[in-house]
C-alpha cells in the first residue's frame, strides 16, 4: 500500500468508528429515555394538565412545552391540526417545562387564564405574538398584556390568580416530573407513554399514525 | 505493511493515530454527549485538532518537514494540559483560574476507573505525540 492509500483507509476506519459509536450512544440514550418513561409513567399525565381533544381518546400525545420556546411555537398550529384530523381518537396533553428565561410568568398567565376558560384562546394569541413579547431571547410579561385585548378576560382577576400558590404548585409539579423524566429540551413528546424515536413533526406524525393504525 | 516506508514515517503515523483518536474523542464528548468544553479544553483542542489534519497530509506526501510544524503544536498542547491538571489538582491557586463563566476548568465531568480524568487523558495523548514526533525527528535526521 502506498502512504496515501494507507492514510485514507485509516481515516475512513477512524471515522466509521466514530459514526458507529455515535449511533450506539444515541440508541442507548433512547432506550434509557424509554425506560424512564415506563418507570415514571405516572409522571407523564397529571389530572391538572390541559387537554386538547376528546378526553377519552385512545391515542395520547403528551407534550412538555415552553410557551417561550420558538420550536414549540412552530409546532403549535400543526399539532392542533393533527388533533383535529382525528376526532375522538387523538388527544394532546400539555405539560409545562418553562426552560426559557422569564417563561415561568407566561405559564402562570396561562394557568390563570384557564380559570376563566380562556386557556386555548390565550395560548393561540401567545403563540402568534411570541416574537413580540420575547424580543431578545427572554420572555417579557409586560409586553404580553396588549395582546390579550379582545379576549374578554378579567385582567384584575388574572393578575391575582397568577400569584395563587395553587397555580405555583401545579407548575412545580410539572417541573418535578420533567426533571424525573430528565427532559432538558422542549418540546418533548410522548405518544401513548413512549418517547419519540427521533425529533421533528414528521416523526411525531408517523408515530401517531402508527398508534392510530393499531386501533383498527 | 510496507517495508519501503521509513521508520520515521511509521512514528508520525502512530502520532497521527493518537491525535485522531483524541480529536474524535473530544468531539464525541462535546457534540454527541453534549458535555460543554471548558476554556482550557478549548485551548487544548486548538493544538490537538490541527494535528489530526496536518499529520495525515504530511504522511500522504511523505514530507519529513511535517514534524517541524507538528511538534511545536503538540508541545504547546502538552503545556496547557499540564497546567489544566495542575489547576484541577489544586497545585495552582484557584485565583489563577482563567474561566470566570460557563464551565469551570476545575470541574471534573468524566472519571473512569477512579483516576482517569479528561485532563490526564489529554496529557497522555500530547505526551505520546511529543515523544513519537521527537523520535521521528531524530530518525529523519539520520
Amino acid at each position: 500500500m502506498n502512504p496515501r492509500t494507507l492514510v485514507l483507509v485509516t481515516a475512513a476506519l477512524l471515522l466509521s468508528a466514530f459514526v458507529a459509536a455515535t449511533a450506539l450512544y444515541h440508541r442507548a440514550q433512547a432506550d434509557a429515555a424509554t425506560r424512564r418513561a415506563i418507570d415514571h409513567g405516572d409522571r407523564l399525565i397529571r389530572p391538572h394538565a390541559p387537554i386538547l381533544g376528546d378526553v377519552t381518546a385512545p391515542v395520547t400525545i403528551v407534550e412538555f412545552f415552553d410557551p417561550a420556546c420558538a420550536t414549540c411555537q412552530a409546532f403549535h398550529e400543526p399539532l392542533k391540526a393533527l388533533v383535529a384530523a382525528h376526532p375522538g381518537k387523538l388527544k394532546l396533553v400539555l405539560r409545562y417545562a418553562p426552560f426559557q428565561i422569564g417563561a415561568e410568568h407566561i405559564v402562570a398567565l396561562l394557568e390563570a387564564a384557564r380559570r376563566q376558560d380562556k386557556f386555548w384562546p390565550v395560548l393561540d394569541v401567545l403563540m402568534e405574538t411570541q416574537d413580540d413579547w420575547k424580543p431578545l431571547h427572554e420572555a417579557e410579561l409586560p409586553r404580553v398584556w396588549k395582546h390579550l385585548d379582545g379576549l374578554e378576560l378579567d385582567l384584575d382577576r388574572l393578575r391575582r390568580d397568577m400569584s395563587d400558590p395553587e397555580i405555583a404548585a401545579r407548575i412545580q409539579q410539572d417541573e418535578e416530573d420533567a426533571n424525573r423524566l430528565r427532559i432538558d429540551t422542549t418540546p418533548t413528546f410522548y405518544v401513548n407513554g413512549r418517547p419519540l424515536p427521533g425529533f421533528g413533526f414528521g416523526v411525531l406524525q408517523k408515530t401517531v399514525e402508527a398508534a392510530l393504525a393499531t386501533l383498527e | 505493511m510496507n517495508a519501503r516506508l521509513p521508520a520515521d514515517w511509521w512514528l508520525v503515523f502512530a502520532a497521527w493515530l493518537v491525535a485522531a483518536t483524541a480529536t474524535l474523542g473530544a468531539l464525541f464528548f462535546g457534540e454527541v454527549m453534549g458535555l460543554p468544553p471548558c476554556l482550557l479544553c478549548w485551548y487544548q483542542r486548538i493544538c490537538m485538532f490541527p494535528l489530526a489534519l496536518i499529520l495525515p497530509l504530511g504522511l500522504a506526501a511523505q514530507d519529513r518537514h511535517i514534524v517541524r510544524y507538528a511538534l511545536p503544536l503538540a508541545m504547546i498542547g502538552l503545556a496547557i494540559a499540564l497546567f489544566h491538571q495542575a489547576l484541577v489538582s489544586g497545585w495552582v491557586p484557584k485565583s489563577l483560574e482563567p474561566c470566570a463563566r460557563g464551565v469551570p476548568c476545575s470541574k471534573t465531568v468524566v472519571e473512569w476507573f477512579g483516576f482517569l480524568t479528561l485532563p490526564w487523558l489529554s496529557i497522555a495523548a500530547f505526551a505520546a505525540i511529543v515523544l513519537l514526533l521527537t523520535l521521528a525527528f531524530r530518525q529523519g535526521r539520520r
